[in-house]
C-alpha cells in the first residue's frame, strides 16, 4: 500500500477502548473518562506514564453539569502534570478528538497522544432535551423554544420532499444499525426490529418517530494515537491516520437549503485530498457514517459522495450498505443501535475504525479490500462536519 | 521544521463594558483589524479558525455555533478549543507545524459584562462532590494563597500590595489599561481587605476584550506585509482540578511549562536570554508566585526584587509594562492573547509610550485562573532565531 506522501509525521492509531454505552450509568464523567482512557492504554500495551499528552472531547457543559468541563475531566484522563484541553465542535466532538489528537502528533511536538472523549446525558434534568433549549440565537430564536427534534424534523422532511424519498426506505437504516449492534459488546439500543415497528412507533415530531433516532447515553471512549517511530516499537498492525476534515457553515440555518450538507461535502474534499482518494465509493471499504437519525445516515452518505443525492435510500435497499454488502455503512451498530452519548459516540465510530482495521472486530468484522475505512460526525445547528480516514497496516 | 510567526493582530477593548456591541460584533471589530494588519482575505487565505470559549462564559449551549460568521470562516474548517487562549494558540501553532495548513486565526473574547453572577459559574468549575457547595466565593483560595506565601517567607503584608503598585502605574503608559492608576502604598495601606490579605486593587477586575491573531508558516509570512513575530516555543499544562489535591505554593505546572519553553529555545538563564515578560497577575501573589515558578528568582525572593524595582519599566527585567491583568483586566479566557497581542507591539517596536529600548525576546506566562491548575508559556521573539 502506498505511502501518503502529503504528511511529514505519520500518525497512527494503536490502541481504542469504549466503556459500556447506557442510560442513566452510575459512574461519574470523571470515573467513565478513567475508564476508557485505562482500556485504550492496556489495547495499545502501554502505560499512562508513556502518554505525552491528552485530547478530551465533550459536548455541552450543562449535560455534566460543569463548567469548564475539559479541566474536570482531566483528572480522569490521566494528564496529571500534562498537557490537556478540550476540543469542542458540538455533536461533530468524537471524531473532532482524535483530529485534534492528530495535529498533536502530526506536529512533531508530541510522540504519544491520548484522545478521550465523553458523555454523560442523563443526569440533566428534567430531559437532555432541556440542554438545547439553550442553543438558539437569543434573539431571534430561542423565544420560540425549539428544541433539536424539531428541527432535525425540518430538515428530514426536506430531505424526503425534495428527492421524493418515503419513510419505509428511511427506516431501513434503524433496522439495519439495530441490528449490527447485536454483535456490539457496549451496545444500549440493539435490538431486531422490522420496517413496521420503526414506522408503527410513537411520533415525536413528525416526520421523526422514536425508532428514527438514537437514544439518551452516557459513556466514554478513547483512542491512543503515536508517532511513527512510537508506533512500529508496539505494534505491527498500526492503523494510519490518512486524511482529516473538519467544516463549519453559517450559525444561521434558517437561510440553508437542507436537504443537503454542503459543510460535509468541503469536511470530506479536505480528507480525500489529504488522504489521496479520488474515488471514494470503490476506494472505501467501510464507513461509521454519523446516524443519530436514521435520514442522517443517508444524508451523510450522499454527502460524502458515497451516494449520489438523493440515491442513497437506493443503496440501503439494496443491501449495498450491510455489513456483508458491497459498501458497509456502520458496522458497528452506529449511534441507532449502540447508543449516542454524543462526543464519545463520535469517538465509538474512530475505535471502530481501528477494531476493524485490526480485524479484532470479531463478529462485526467486514471484508478489508483496500484498507481504507472513514468516520464522521455531525452537529451543532445542522452546521458542522468532521471526517477521519485511516488505512490498515 | 517550519517556523510559525505572529502576522497579524487585532483587538477590540478591553474595557470594563462593551455595550455597544454583541459579542459576535466584538469578534467582528477585532477580526478586522487582524486581516488589515496583515493585508489577508479570511475567505480565500486562511486554512483554518481556532475559537476560544466557554459555554457557561457565553451563556449559551454549544457555543461552538455562533463562532463562525463574524470571522468569516462560513464553510471554512473552524473549531472550538476550550482553554487558556495561549493553550489554544498553541492548537494553531501545531495545525501549521503538520504542515498541511500556512495561515490559521485564532479568536478569543470575553464579555464578562453580560454575565450576572460569575461566582456561581465559577462555582459550576469546582468538583461537584466536595468542593462545589461551601456557598462561599471561589476567591477564597487566591486569600489562602496571598497569606501563606506572606506567612512562608515572612513578608509584611503591605509588602504585597507593591506589585499592585507598580502593575497599575506601568497602565498608565498604555492606553488600552482601564483600570490603571497613579496609586502608593499608602492609598492600599487602610483599604478594606475583601479577601484577606488581599484588597480590591489587589485583584485584577474582569473585562471585556475581543482579540483575533492570525499565524502563519514562514513561507506565508515571507509574501505578504507583514512584521512577523515569531513564536519561538509554547507549551501548556494542567496538574489537576481539585483545589483540595494542591499546594498552596505550588510551583509544579509553572515549572513544567516554564522548563519545557526554555528547553525548546536553548534558554539556560532565562532571566539574562530573555528581554521582558508578560506574567499572569490576576491576583497580586500570582505574580510573586508565577515569577518564582519561571525560575526569574529564587523561591521566596520574588516580593524583595519587587520592592528592589527589579521588574519595573527601568529595572534590569521588565514584568508586566503593559500593566498585567491588574490594568488591563482579566477577559476570562482571552487573557493569553491579551498578553500575547500587548507583547506583539512591544516586539513590533509599536507600543507607543510604554516602549522598551531593547525588546527582543519575551517570556509569556499565563493561569487559566481558579480553581484550574492549567499554565501556558511562550517565547515571543521578533527576529527568526534567539
Amino acid at each position: 500500500m502506498k505511502t501518503n506522501i502529503n504528511f511529514r509525521n505519520r500518525v497512527a492509531i494503536i490502541g481504542a477502548g469504549m466503556t459500556i454505552f447506557r442510560r442513566k450509568l452510575k459512574d461519574t464523567p470523571q470515573e467513565l473518562t478513567y475508564q476508557a482512557t485505562k482500556m485504550a492504554l492496556e489495547s495499545a500495551g502501554m502505560d499512562f506514564k508513556d502518554v505525552e499528552a491528552c485530547v478530551i472531547g465533550s459536548a455541552p457543559d450543562a449535560f455534566d453539569g460543569v463548567h469548564m468541563k475539559g479541566e474536570h475531566l482531566s483528572d480522569g484522563a490521566l494528564a496529571y502534570l500534562k498537557p490537556v484541553k478540550r476540543v469542542f465542535v458540538g455533536g461533530a466532538t468524537g471524531v473532532f478528538t482524535a483530529i485534534s489528537a492528530w495535529w498533536h502528533v502530526a506536529s512533531g511536538m508530541f510522540d504519544v497522544v491520548v484522545a478521550v472523549a465523553e458523555e454523560k446525558m442523563s443526569s440533566a434534568k428534567p430531559h437532555p432535551q432541556a440542554v438545547f433549549l439553550h442553543i438558539w440565537d437569543p434573539i431571534t430564536e430561542k423565544p420560540l423554544n425549539p428544541n433539536l427534534i424539531w428541527i432535525f424534523a425540518m430538515e428530514m422532511h426536506r430531505y424526503m420532499h425534495k428527492y421524493n424519498i418515503k419513510k419505509e426506505d428511511i427506516a431501513l437504516v434503524s433496522v439495519k444499525n439495530k441490528k449490527n449492534a447485536l454483535d456490539h459488546p457496549s451496545a444500549s439500543a440493539a435490538g431486531k426490529y422490522t420496517v413496521e415497528d420503526v414506522l408503527n412507533s410513537e411520533v415525536l415530531v413528525y416526520p421523526v418517530q422514536r425508532l428514527d433516532i438514537s437514544p439518551v447515553t452516557d459513556g466514554a471512549a478513547a483512542i491512543v494515537l503515536a508517532s511513527e517511530k512510537v508506533a512500529r516499537r508496539y505494534t505491527d498492525s498500526p492503523v494510519w491516520i490518512e486524511g482529516v476534515g473538519w467544516n463549519l457553515d453559517s450559525t444561521h440555518w434558517t437561510s440553508r437549503e437542507l436537504a443537503y450538507p454542503l459543510y460535509l461535502e468541503y469536511a470530506g474534499n479536505m480528507a480525500y485530498k489529504m488522504a489521496n482518494i479520488d474515488n471514494p465509493r470503490k476506494q472505501l471499504d467501510f464507513a461509521e457514517v454519523y446516524d443519530p437519525f436514521n435520514y442522517k445516515e443517508l444524508h451523510h452518505m450522499e454527502g460524502l459522495k458515497l451516494a449520489d443525492k438523493g440515491k442513497a435510500p437506493e443503496m440501503v435497499r439494496e443491501g449495498i450498505t450491510q455489513r456483508d454488502g458491497d459498501l458497509p455503512i456502520c458496522p458497528s451498530g452506529g449511534l441507532l443501535g449502540v447508543g449516542n452519548p454524543i462526543a464519545a459516540a463520535g469517538m465509538m465510530k474512530v475505535c471502530e475504525l481501528y477494531w476493524q482495521l485490526t480485524y479484532q472486530a470479531d463478529k462485526r468484522q467486514v471484508r478489508i479490500k483496500n484498507g481504507y475505512g472513514l468516520a464522521q460526525a455531525w452537529g451543532d445547528l445542522m452546521q458542522v462536519s468532521t471526517v477521519i480516514i485511516t488505512r490498515g497496516g | 521544521m517550519n517556523e510559525v510567526c505572529i502576522i497579524g493582530i487585532g483587538s477590540y477593548g478591553p474595557s470594563p463594558t462593551s455595550n455597544e456591541v454583541s459579542f459576535r460584533e466584538g469578534v467582528y471589530e477585532a477580526a478586522v483589524r487582524a486581516y488589515s494588519d496583515c493585508g489577508i482575505d479570511p475567505r480565500k487565505d486562511v486554512d483554518a479558525f481556532i475559537a476560544c470559549e466557554e459555554d457557561y462564559n457565553v451563556g449559551i449551549s454549544i457555543s461552538n455555533e455562533f463562532s463562525v460568521d463574524q470571522l468569516g470562516a462560513r464553510l471554512r474548517p473552524i473549531c472550538t478549543v476550550c482553554s487558556e487562549s495561549l493553550a489554544v494558540l498553541a492548537s494553531g501553532y501545531m495545525l501549521i507545524k503538520t504542515g498541511q495548513f500556512d495561515v490559521v486565526v485564532v479568536e478569543s473574547h470575553s464579555k464578562f459584562s453580560n454575565i450576572d453572577t460569575y461566582e456561581k459559574i465559577l462555582e459550576f468549575a469546582m468538583d461537584p462532590l466536595y468542593e462545589r457547595y461551601l456557598e462561599i466565593h471561589p476567591y477564597y483560595y487566591a486569600s489562602l494563597q496571598a497569606r501563606y506565601y506572606l506567612n512562608k517567607f515572612n513578608y509584611n503584608e503591605e509588602d504585597l500590595h507593591l506589585v499592585t503598585v507598580k502593575n497599575k502605574r506601568n497602565g498608565l503608559k498604555n492606553p488600552r489599561a482601564k483600570f490603571a492608576s497613579n496609586l502608593d502604598l499608602k492609598d492600599l495601606k487602610n483599604a478594606p481587605k475583601i479577601f484577606d490579605p488581599l484588597t480590591t486593587a489587589d485583584i485584577a477586575p474582569n473585562s471585556d476584550a475581543f482579540y483575533v491573531i492570525v499565524l502563519a508558516s514562514k513561507d506565508f509570512a515571507e509574501k505578504v506585509d507583514s512584521k512577523p513575530i515569531w513564536i519561538k516555543s509554547i507549551y501548556w499544562c494542567s496538574e489537576t482540578s481539585s483545589l483540595l489535591l494542591r499546594d498552596l505554593y505550588d510551583l509544579k505546572p509553572i515549572k513544567q511549562v516554564s522548563e519545557k519553553v526554555y528547553e525548546k529555545s536553548n534558554i539556560s538563564n532565562p532571566r539574562n536570554q530573555l528581554d521582558f515578560a508578560e506574567i499572569d497577575d490576576r491576583f497580586a501573589h500570582s505574580e510573586l508566585l508565577h515569577l518564582e515558578g519561571a525560575n526569574f528568582v529564587k523561591q521566596g525572593e520574588a516580593l524583595k526584587e519587587v520592592s528592589m524595582g527589579s521588574f519595573d519599566y527601568e529595572g534590569d527585567f521588565p514584568v508586566n509594562v503593559s500593566g498585567g491583568y491588574l490594568s488591563l483586566g482579566v477577559p476570562l479566557d482571552a487573557g493569553g492573547l491579551s498578553r500575547v497581542y500587548e507583547a506583539c507591539l512591544q516586539l513590533r517596536k509599536e507600543a507607543g509610550r510604554m516602549q522598551l529600548s531593547n525588546a527582543k525576546n519575551a517570556f509569556i506566562l499565563t493561569w487559566r485562573g481558579i480553581p484550574t491548575s492549567t499554565y501556558c508559556a511562550a517565547i515571543l521573539s521578533n527576529k527568526g532565531s534567539i
